[in-house]
């Protein structure tokens, strides 16, 4: 028995994949009923920072909806930190600031076209212990800060919290896809949240403990990504992360292929300088060595190294293709019989199917726990091309992200 | 504060998939055992069938038996043989832990396939009425061009069994499974490339040509 490279490389493969989800299952099974626990804190102050860039249509609905918060007004201090718009939103912003004593507006001398500079700016600003990131983009749910607060309190090595993503309102078609990816996520997170290996603390919010983001040096301005780099800094320093599923915050989400593509590939990027600038932590400080960094970089070179292959054995299919559709044209003979479409599946094949029903139910199994609308994901058919074919468009994501990095290219 | 009840849980599932690894490799051994002797098996009744034809002759003596019976069982024989190979083949393809006894198998319907040649060179002697066409390919190459050539022919080679049922016998043989009969023959027809179309022993066409053009030299005298 002598197996050939590429299939030991599909073996491999599967069995990555295989052990990923069987852990994640039994991650939940062990802990199905902590899945939405909180515990109950008291109500402290909190600063929620608000950095904004050319958010004018969003920024008003953003403040009202941090205003709603069931959380006493006197304990808010909402803070709208601007990256030097050239719309509206500061305008916006201040009338808010004009009618509530609670909203401050600051503006940044410059822009610098990062989240990292303006939030830095918020936080150094901040009057609370207590310090709350949200997008200008985003809608927390009423019960957010109280759900969260009680993380940072019941435990004083947790630096941060992060709660439930979702996508707002998804309408078009790549929408309703990121719909499904971002409950999937929020559960996966909570999953990794019970091996104390949450990565990061997504941007439309998050609550963290002002003295522990000073402590280790704020945001990365640097960073492409500063919501992962700031949970990697906090680990690395002995800190813990935690995730709050009983709660949800709504993200607007890209309404178009190009928009979502360059986000995608800007997350790649802000992963791979993660990657970089903790290499020296592989296997060292806890769950951040043990299991997130190896966890990214494997992905990385798995996710390149599969495309590579794929892309050799498309390539040599397609040109052995059209080199027979040649010689058959000229020959007047069959391009295709019924005996070349007939096969007999392997062993590779059924543990490829296997796996893909196992991440189906994974899927599924994840939009029942986080209760997605169906009205959010829409119909089986969407459901089947985020499984079959949105999933397979990140290793091209990893191919551009890399290319922009050797580039040099670290645009927003 | 909430019991976190994963300590451990990554070498439990390690365990676990390990575990579930091992069935699905056991079931894909299993499975394609089955069809290794699925294969064997019909490659054992073809060699029967073979041998039954030749001892035939051998006791009842060449002249006594009618040409058109002959000519009909030895196509319908190697027809038989070569839905079998497909099939060889097709298992072949996906198999990934008996392909040796797989390659094995293909040497010997190669060598069933050079007896079966040997016979048809004899009952054409004796009866005429349809042309041979063997041919040679490589089994184990991986080159490109040489599967895109492979692949071109054996459309090309099946369109012309097909046009030209009951007077074209297709005889496809591996060249490169180190047989040292396949070789000889080779040798003696001076085949030097592969794929190559050996039509009755004497035309060798190794280039691509259309279908009109091979059906040409094949009826020409």
């Amino acid at each position: 028995m002598i197996l050939s490279f590429i299939d030991f490389v599909f073996f491999f493969y599967m069995f990555i994949g295989l052990y990923m989800t069987v852990l994640l299952l039994m991650v939940y099974f062990k802990n199905k009923s902590g899945m939405f626990y909180y515990p109950h804190g008291k109500i402290e102050p909190v600063s929620i920072i608000v950095s904004c860039y050319n958010e004018g249509d969003k920024i008003g609905r953003t403040i009202e909806s941090i205003l709603n918060l069931d959380y006493p007004k006197d304990k808010l201090e909402i803070i709208i930190v601007d990256d030097k718009s050239n719309d509206n939103s500061v305008e916006v912003a201040r009338k808010y600031a004009a009618k509530y004593n609670n909203v401050r507006v600051i503006v940044n001398k410059r822009n610098s076209g990062m989240a990292a500079e303006p939030t830095n700016i918020g936080i150094k600003a901040a009057m609370y212990d207590y310090v709350a990131v949200a997008d200008a983009d985003s809608t927390p749910e009423r019960d957010a800060l109280r759900k969260m607060i009680g993380f940072l309190q019941e435990d004083k090595k947790v630096g941060g919290v992060t709660c439930a993503v979702l996508a707002r309102q998804p309408r078009s078609f790549i929408q309703k896809l990121q719909a499904i990816e971002y409950a999937v996520i929020a559960w996966s997170r909570k999953l990794l949240d019970f091996v104390d290996a949450v990565y990061v603390t997504p941007g439309p919010f998050a609550l963290y403990r002002k003295k522990v983001l000073v402590d280790v040096g704020m945001f990365d301005t640097k960073n492409m990504t500063q919501d992962i780099e700031i949970v990697w800094r906090m680990l690395s320093h002995g800190y813990k992360v935690r995730m709050c599923l009983a709660t949800r915050v709504y993200s607007e989400t890209p309404n178009q292929f190009w928009r979502w593509f360059r986000q995608r590939v800007r997350w790649n990027i802000g992963g791979k300088q993660c990657i970089w600038k903790y290499k020296n932590l592989f296997f060292r400080k806890g769950m951040l060595g043990a299991f997130i960094i190896p966890f990214f970089t494997f992905s990385l070179f798995l996710g390149l190294f599969g495309l590579g292959i794929f892309s050799y054995l498309f390539a040599r299919r397609f040109i052995i293709g059209y080199i027979t559709t040649k010689y058959a044209l000229y020959a007047d003979s069959t391009l295709l019989r019924l005996q070349d479409l007939t096969f007999a599946p392997s062993i590779l094949n059924f543990f490829g199917a296997a796996l893909f029903f196992l991440g189906m139910f994974f899927t599924i199994f994840g939009l029942r726990t986080v209760k997605l609308q169906k009205s959010h994901w829409g119909n089986i058919f969407n459901f089947l091309f985020y499984s079959l074919v949105y999933l397979t468009i990140y290793p091209l994501l990893l191919v551009v992200s890399t290319y922009r990095i050797l580039r040099g290219d670290y645009k927003w | 504060m909430v019991e976190y009840k994963s300590k451990h849980v990554f070498w439990q599932a390690l365990v676990f998939t390990v575990i579930i690894f091992a069935m699905g490799l056991i079931l894909g051994f299993y499975l394609e055992s089955s069809r290794t002797n699925e294969v064997e098996l019909r490659l054992l009744g073809s060699e029967v069938n073979l041998l039954d034809e030749q001892l035939r002759g051998e006791l009842t003596g060449n002249s006594n038996l009618s040409c058109g019976v002959s000519v009909q069982s030895t196509f319908a024989f190697a027809d038989k043989i070569y839905g079998e190979a497909l099939k060889l083949e097709e298992y072949d393809l996906s198999s990934k832990f008996t392909k040796e006894t797989l390659l094995s198998l293909h040497r010997r319907y190669d060598l069933l396939r050079v007896l079966l040649w040997t016979e048809t060179i004899k009952l054409k002697d004796r009866c005429g009425g349809f042309h041979t066409v063997v041919y040679f390919f490589d089994y184990l190459s991986d080159d490109i061009s040489v599967k895109a050539r492979e692949r071109f022919f054996s459309n090309l080679l099946t369109d012309i069994k097909e046009r030209n049922a009951g007077k074209v016998l297709l005889i496809p043989i591996a060249s490169d499974l180190d047989l040292a009969s396949i070789e000889l023959a080779m040798k003696s027809y001076n085949i030097v490339t592969s794929p190559s179309i050996l039509i009755d022993e004497e035309k060798i066409v190794n280039n691509v040509i259309t279908i009109e053009e091979l059906e040409k030299i094949i009826f020409s005298d």
